[in-house]
């Protein structure tokens, strides 16, 4: 009877450490958008940590620079890729603020695949 | 022997989870400051907090956040601030003034942020502080 107590302490005690844990990872507001690709309208959006814990291992959103030369690239679940380049020092400034809770939108010319637009947003629920 | 063990067993899980939950609790100064939306002396609304600080709290109306944007058919760059606490208070301002657009490139996961708006929802200060303690 004795052992068969503390055997059930034991549990619940295991039980609530086990809890608190996934509790920190509950609260607060989050957002993690997965990588959208539209093919259509030469749009991409996404955040850096939706897309590294999706539970797929093809999407990636991210950008670089060669200096003068930025480019952002973006893969869906799907396998629809999306790039855009750009040697506007704009854009530059953009990619600067990219971290590890950005989300990256952009949008890729049809004709010449040049950024025409680039959005980073670092947002509080974008933090994993 | 086998209910030796067990017990050997149980007991690591529960130390080793125990410890992995209280070492970040104890270790360094911490501080993570919750949004809050305000006015202040000069009778201008503001807001500040720290992302982890509305990331981790306890409701899930807080938040805080800048952006960037580069428009091809726009001259200039602009960003924009925008906070939510936990009141369900919001506030938001936007500006092309590069010293705030460089503000928003120097924010981390452990930034402090604080703006103010003017009268017609312009960016008045906004200030980013990245710091030790403000790290989860």
């Amino acid at each position: 009877m004795k052992t068969n107590l503390k055997k059930f302490i034991g549990t619940a005690v295991l039980g609530v450490a086990l809890f608190s844990h996934s509790i920190l990872a509950w609260a607060g507001a989050v957002s993690l958008p997965e990588v959208v690709v539209d093919e259509v309208y030469r749009v991409a959006h996404g955040s850096t940590a939706g897309a590294r814990y999706s539970p797929d291992d093809q999407q990636y959103i991210g950008c670089s620079v060669d200096n003068p030369f930025v480019t952002c690239f973006a893969k869906d679940k799907a396998g629809k890729y999306l790039f855009c380049s750009s040697t506007d020092p704009r854009s530059l400034a953009v990619v600067k603020a990219i971290t590890d809770f950005s989300s990256i939108d952009f949008a890729s010319d049809p004709g010449t695949s040049s950024c025409t637009a680039l959005i980073v947003t670092n947002d509080s629920t974008y933090l994993r | 022997m086998k209910v030796h063990l067990k017990k050997m067993l149980s007991l690591a899980a529960l130390g080793m989870s125990l410890f992995t939950t209280t070492v970040p609790t104890w270790a360094g100064f911490v501080s993570t400051p919750e949004v809050y939306i305000g006015v202040n002396g000069n009778g201008l609304s503001y807001a500040r907090g720290s992302m982890v600080g509305a990331r981790y709290s306890a409701d899930n109306t807080q938040r805080i956040a800048c952006r960037i944007t580069f428009d091809s058919s726009i001259p200039n760059l602009y960003m924009e601030c925008f906070a939510a606490d936990s009141g369900g208070k919001l506030l938001s301002c936007s500006s092309a003034a590069p010293e705030y657009l460089e503000a928003v490139q120097a924010m981390t996961d452990s930034s402090y942020i604080y703006f103010e708006v003017g009268r017609y929802g312009q960016c008045r200060g906004v200030s980013i502080t990245d710091s030790s303690g403000l790290l989860k």
